[in-house]
């Protein structure tokens, strides 16, 4: 992979934003090149009239293609599914240029893990981790009296709550389902509380800096792959209901994605699970719901070195 | 996280629900569940989270109630009013709202304020207009009103 980066879009003004934005991290952008002469291992850029116009585009790496979005979540999901998509950018966010951007240096220097792309060196953080499912509501609580949410709407707080909550809880109960089910245990209610062995823990971390405020959950299962993601989040988006089944009601990721203005899958297989979620600083409830949501999924391939942040 | 907490009231035909705390995987709606009076109402004001699974628990206990009462979803938070409009079930078919919270932000204050509407109050839904208690300048309303107001669409 190298700096060169094709663009197809429309816009000539969005293109020229996201150059700006480009340059900062020396990457050269080409608008609307001879898709030909770009390798297959060049990152693309494009929207999604020209993703359903343009053949070529279709044969990008799905890791190596952006794609600029003015169309409502569900429609993205859509997309998402149709085109195999990892990483789609809400277009009508105030900083897609410098989202877009940052996501590719993450692409191209390959150290997938933490937030160190996504905040400033600014940035504070609180760190929790947890081996069991009892009190992680009062810890989350507690870790997010730490920060200063006067810039933002009046609701943040509650959000990172229900996303923390449910990822944590995923990540406890669905995390270890595989092994349990290998060692013939039924997979656990949610009511009864469930406790991680040796070094299975689960971390969540809140940090906030002048852009916004994230939430990262982590945990060493490695079990949210790209499939299960997108089929989950398709499913809910179509039928709106949960699911009965023990482990969980099949809508926390939904809501974890509707609650995000940034969602973020960082994962290796059987090896660790990264969601971070981000909330852009933002004074209006009205914009942050305006805000088309952004996915990006990324994996670390076995064999790879593990590169931690 | 305070685990949610039911507070009853019969009086006569009419039941009052008023609900404390997180709806979540541990609530137990057993207390009110098989009661049958004729007009039911649930005070959701309290209510200061709900995750997937306390979804999953409500729509379980709403479609137990008899379908002959009435009921009414009163004082219903902002998180509430998103899964009314967000997931389907949630919200009982036949059932009214009575009353909500709707974000609203005063531009020279700076500062957003949940304001209690009733239902009734808002006609083809579109935001009543409200002053800020502290200026007394116009607020906006703080949501997108199509999707906010969706739920009314529901009733």
């Amino acid at each position: 992979m190298n700096n060169d980066v094709a663009v197809f879009l429309k816009s000539k003004t969005v293109f020229d934003e996201l150059k700006r934005e480009a340059e900062k991290k020396d990457f050269t952008l080409h608008l609307n090149p001879d898709i030909g002469k770009f390798r297959k291992d060049h990152i693309v850029i494009c929207d999604i009239e020209s993703l359903e116009k343009e053949e070529d585009l279709k044969d990008i790496k799905k890791d190596h293609l952006y794609v600029l979005s003015d169309h409502n979540n569900e429609e993205n999901i859509n997309y998402i599914q149709k085109y195999h998509l990892q990483h789609v950018v809400g277009h009508n966010a105030e900083t897609y240029a410098n989202e877009l951007v940052s996501h590719l240096a993450k692409s191209l220097e390959g150290k997938i893990w933490g937030f160190d792309h996504y905040l400033k060196e600014d940035a504070v953080s609180k760190v929790i981790s947890l081996s069991d499912s009892k009190h992680t509501n009062e810890m989350v609580k507690e870790a997010l009296s730490h920060f200063d949410f006067k810039d933002y709407f009046n609701s943040p707080m509650e959000y990172i709550q229900v996303m923390a909550n449910e990822l944590i809880s995923n990540s406890l109960y669905k995390g270890p389902n595989r092994r349990r089910e290998s060692q013939g245990i039924t997979k656990p209610d949610r009511k009864i509380p469930v406790y991680l062995k040796g070094a299975d823990l689960i971390q969540a971390t809140v940090a906030m800096d002048s852009q916004g405020v994230a939430l990262s959950v982590q945990d060493s299962f490695g079990g949210l792959s790209y499939d299960v993601l997108v089929q989950s989040l398709k499913r809910s988006f179509d039928e709106k209901t949960p699911l009965e089944k023990k482990d969980g009601a099949g809508l926390g990721l939904y809501l974890t994605f509707l609650h995000s203005n940034q969602f973020i899958v960082n994962y290796r297989e059987n090896f660790r699970t990264e969601v971070i979620c981000i909330i852009e600083r933002n004074k209006r409830y009205k914009n942050y719901k305006e805000r088309i949501r952004s996915f990006h999924f990324f994996q670390e391939v076995s064999g790879e070195k593990t590169r931690d942040k | 996280m305070k685990r949610l907490a039911i507070n009853k009231q019969i009086l006569q035909d009419e039941l009052h629900v008023e609900l404390i705390g997180s709806i979540d995987e541990d609530s137990d709606f057993k207390e009110v569940q098989g009661l049958a009076q004729k007009s039911i109402s649930f005070d959701f004001k309290e209510v200061n989270m709900i995750n997937s699974c306390g979804i999953r628990e409500w729509i379980k206990f709403i479609e137990s109630m008899p379908e002959k009462s009435t009921i009414t979803y009163n004082n219903c938070p902002q998180i509430i009013i998103e899964q009314i409009n967000m997931v389907h079930g949630f919200f009982r078919k036949g059932a009214t709202i009575g009353s909500f919270y709707a974000p609203y932000f005063c531009e020279s204050c700076q500062k957003e304020s949940k304001e209690h509407l009733k239902a009734i109050d808002v006609k083809n839904r579109k935001a009543p207009k409200i002053e800020c208690p502290k200026c007394g300048s116009e607020m906006d309303f703080d949501a997108i009103e199509s999707q906010y107001f969706s739920f009314l669409g529901k009733v």
